[in-house]
């Protein structure tokens, strides 16, 4: 008796505790933002993620369909047209803007959780360097990530007191409704997150150029400079990174012939195509690295839909005002259109710049920032003080690079400010094709150069969307639809309410 | 009740308050850690591992809480020969577990949370009439039918609006209530799309962010139901089934790829663009096939239709023999009968199935059509 008891007592206690696994579930595999980031190697982890987060795809995609790069191709369903990105459709519940804003945000996201993280790191003094590095990293591409929003969302860089974008230097919680800061403010974000990285920095030139570096940082602060107008130090910056002409040396069209066969000897189209050179890596100083392990490319579907051949399923083509800038011995008219072009008399020319790699079609790295930029910025630096001859001798420095003979290859000294203009916009055009350039391009340098959107009546008289008038609130992007939704204090842009 | 013509007359009442754990899903374990901010390895820059965060918490989640309130009346009269219910019932979803749009710098647009509150109120019915009740000859017809209204009763926000692009939640308004710009129709001068800016001036370029409208349509059926009818004559017998749905919309994607121009060529388009608009044509509702401000449509309630139909669930049509033909076989029952499912439907939609609680349809499978011929042989 005394026994059942006891085993009563303990029945009854039995009843008052129970196991929470039900009703708490917090499995031990949970990886809280606290316990995330414990040593240096979490960190390196989290850095990994800071750069796969970074894109370049979409704005390079928008900004040929905008602007003047493309024209409808020979598979084209609709593309372009029903969503009337050829007929300069833009608003607010535009995809391009949307992705563009929320891409760059979470670049900005995961480097501020990465350096908030890194708070509870604890290294030897030995493992300083290396830690600041990682963070070092992580604040040039978020310096990189509001430069691009800036690039797309300002409505005037070279104005610090317009408005710029939210800057964002913490973790946010999801019920922050924040206004959009100056240009001034995120310019002051941007810059001291490159000083630190000037500062911290490992690694001064990297060569795989797929990670940042300090060469990374100053290509940013020059064209950031650039962006703004201030002239001085976009040249000072750029000046830097062209004296390193054993590293950054421009890629050449040397063994072009003028033959499909003979395009792939050069070492321009083997910068496009991912191919490595041995022993320096000429023109690139920054790029976003594309690996894939399925079967389609970072491009699938962008401007063609099997491959960038000429029966590969074009659904925009090179357009046809580009096409006639492009002398037939410049090696960049057969890269920027798909060589297998030559054999039909470029009657199809598919866009070949991200044609593939590793035997993947249409994957292709996304280049941030060539040397040509660095030039082009010079000849921009130069157009502004009026030296003319000076902005020749720039172009004609890529021209001769990129032209096989001297058959119309260089440009003579330009009369006038705006003709020194015109030809770095014309130049630029045509060098950084399909590198997503063109639009803000246009925005900055247009009424500079007396040139705006150049389409061929062809290409666009069906859409009745031939030009558009460099004062239209189009030149900016529309904040987001769904951040307007979110956000009541966000201010749009002017035009698109 | 005696002398009256009720034979059963019950009265129901309830009311109960429930809490929904299974905000997301079927379970608890569909979101066992949706509080919390988590990381995880994923597939970083250049396939390398990395830790990235995977999940936004939200600390505030909290159950749904559900208020069910019903008034009920069972009844039998007529000898029994009709019988039915009526309900009266209004549910109260609380902190109701939806997508509630957050700022991009967050690294996305949306997080679910506990957002509002939402009523359905209505009432249902179900009726059995024996119309006829004979000895060869028996004839059984059939309804139920529902009433429902959906709607925000509180949504927290600063602005009591959740706006979600095509839709918008309300208060006052269905849950996912449609939120467009107006379409007027083709321009006649040119073939563009003509299109009602908010204060109802035409125009072919509206804004898809200030001149959208509150429709008061939504993809939640204010009436649905079902009738039919069980006929018996000498062992013949037919039964059918017809259901019904009312007020309705849902956007046709099915329809505006037909009839979209601009990839002509590429895909099997309707017979509609025929009739579209030239300068010869231009009294139609068809715009050019050349029309410049197509994507416009997108935003608009072009092609938010009426999804309201009724259809012939099943028809069966059968033989019952007789019990003293089989005396001398081995079977006690034979039944043969031919049946079809959803042969026939009403509705003015286009698309393939009017059938469905998406909001807007493109490619779904539509609800198969079924023939079956059956012999029943019971031993």
């Amino acid at each position: 008796m005394k026994n059942f008891r006891i085993l009563l007592f303990v029945v009854a206690a039995s009843l008052f505790a129970a196991c929470d696994d039900a009703i708490d579930i917090k499995q031990p595999s949970e990886l809280l933002p606290g316990d995330t980031f414990e040593t240096i190697a979490d960190l390196q982890l989290g850095l990994n993620a800071v750069y796969g987060a970074v894109g370049g795809e979409t704005a390079i995609l928008f900004t040929s369909i905008f602007t003047d790069e493309v024209r409808t191709g020979v598979a084209n369903g609709g593309q372009g047209v029903g969503d009337g990105g050829l007929a300069f459709l833009l608003n607010s519940n535009s995809g391009a803007p949307e992705s563009i804003w929320v891409s760059n945000y979470t670049v900005i996201n995961f480097a501020n959780r990465l350096i908030a993280g890194s708070n509870g790191v604890t290294y030897t003094e030995d493992e300083k360097g290396q830690f600041n590095d990682v963070i070092a990293q992580a604040r040039t591409l978020r310096a990189y990530a509001n430069l691009q929003l800036l690039t797309y969302f300002s409505p005037d860089m070279k104005d610090d007191n317009a408005l710029g974008v939210i800057a964002v230097d913490f973790v946010p919680t999801t019920d922050q409704k924040l206004p959009r800061n100056t240009n001034a403010q995120v310019y002051t974000l941007i810059n001291s997150d490159l000083d630190f990285a000037q500062a911290n920095l490992i690694s001064g030139t990297q060569p795989g150029r797929t990670y940042v570096s300090k060469d990374v940082v100053t290509a940013i602060r020059a064209r950031l400079a650039a962006y703004r107008g201030q002239y001085t130090e976009a040249e000072g910056f750029a000046d830097l990174l062209i004296a390193k002409t054993g590293t950054y040396a421009l890629a050449t069209g040397n063994g072009f012939t003028g033959t499909a066969a003979s395009v792939a000897t050069t070492s321009y189209y083997k910068v496009f195509r991912d191919i490595v050179i041995a022993p320096i890596q000429p023109e690139v100083i920054f790029k976003l690295e594309r690996t894939n392990s399925g079967a389609t490319g970072n491009f699938y579907q962008a401007w063609s839909s099997v491959n960038s051949t000429i029966s590969g399923g074009a659904f925009f083509e090179v357009s046809t005002a580009l096409f006639d800038k492009l002398a037939a011995n410049d090696i960049r008219r057969v890269t920027i259109i798909d060589p297998s072009a030559i054999a039909t008399g470029f009657a199809i020319r598919p866009v070949g710049k991200y044609a593939g790699s590793n035997n993947i079609n249409l994957l292709n790295d996304v280049k941030v920032f060539r040397i040509s930029e660095m030039i082009l910025i010079k000849a921009e630096a130069m157009a502004s003080r009026g030296d003319f001859a000076g902005v020749a001798t720039q172009i004609n420095k890529i021209r001769t690079a990129r032209f096989t003979n001297a058959t119309g290859r260089d440009i003579g000294v330009p009369a006038s400010a705006q003709e020194a203009w015109a030809a770095i916009l014309n130049e630029r055009r045509i060098e950084f094709a399909f590198e997503g350039h063109r639009y803000i391009d246009i925005k900055r340098l247009g009424a500079l150069a007396n040139a705006g959107i150049d389409r061929a009546l062809d290409d666009c008289q069906k859409f009745n969307a031939c030009t558009l008038d460099l004062s239209d609130h189009r030149w900016t992007l529309p904040v987001p639809r769904a951040e307007l939704s979110a956000n009541p204090n966000i201010q749009q842009n002017q035009g698109y309410n | 009740m005696q002398g009256s013509v009720f034979n059963m007359l019950k009265l129901r009442a309830s009311y109960g308050t429930t809490g929904n754990q299974n905000i997301l899903g079927q379970s608890i374990f569909s979101a066992p850690n949706s509080s919390r901010t988590l990381f995880d390895q994923t597939t970083g820059y250049g396939q390398l591992p990395a830790y990235a965060v995977v999940q936004i918490g939200n600390p505030d989640l909290k159950w749904e809480t559900v208020e069910q309130a019903n008034i009920g009346l069972d009844f039998e009269v007529f000898s029994g020969r009709l019988r039915g219910n009526f309900d009266v019932y209004r549910r109260t979803t609380k902190d109701l577990y939806q997508s509630t749009p957050i700022s991009g710098i967050n690294g996305t647009y949306s997080i679910l949370s506990n957002n509002g509150s939402l009523r359905n109120s209505g009432v249902e019915a179900l009726l059995n009439y024996e119309l006829i009740k004979s000895k060869d000859f028996s004839l059984n017809l059939t309804f139920n039918g529902s009433y429902n209204k959906n709607e925000f009763i509180d949504i927290p926000s600063e602005e009591g609006f959740i706006d979600n692009g095509l839709q918008a939640n309300v208060v006052g308004g269905a849950l996912g209530q449609f939120y467009t710009i107006k379409y007027a129709g083709v321009n006649p001068t040119n073939g563009n799309l003509l299109f009602y800016t908010k204060d109802g001036q035409l125009t072919e370029n509206p804004n898809p962010e200030t001149d959208r409208r509150l429709t008061g349509k939504a993809p939640i059926p204010k009436f649905q139901g079902g009738f039919g009818f069980e006929a018996n004559y000498k062992g013949f017998y037919v039964t059918t089934q017809f259901s019904y749905v009312a007020d309705i919309y849902r956007f046709d994607y099915d329809l505006e790829g037909l009839q979209d121009p601009t990839d002509i060529g590429i895909f099997n388009k309707s017979t509609d663009l025929l009739n579209a608009w030239t300068p010869e044509n231009r009294n139609t509702n068809i715009p050019s096939l050349y029309l410049t401000n197509k994507a416009l449509d997108a935003s608009s309630d072009r092609y938010l239709k009426n999804a309201s139909y009724v259809r012939l669930r099943y028809a069966t049509v059968g033989y019952n023999f007789n019990k003293q033909l089989l005396e001398k076989t081995p079977f006690t029952s034979v039944r043969a009968y031919v049946q079809g499912e959803n042969l026939l439907t009403w509705s003015k939609w286009r698309g393939w199935d009017a059938e469905s609680n998406r909001g807007g349809d493109q490619y779904q499978y539509p609800t198969p059509r079924i023939f079956s011929v059956g012999l029943e042989l019971q031993f």
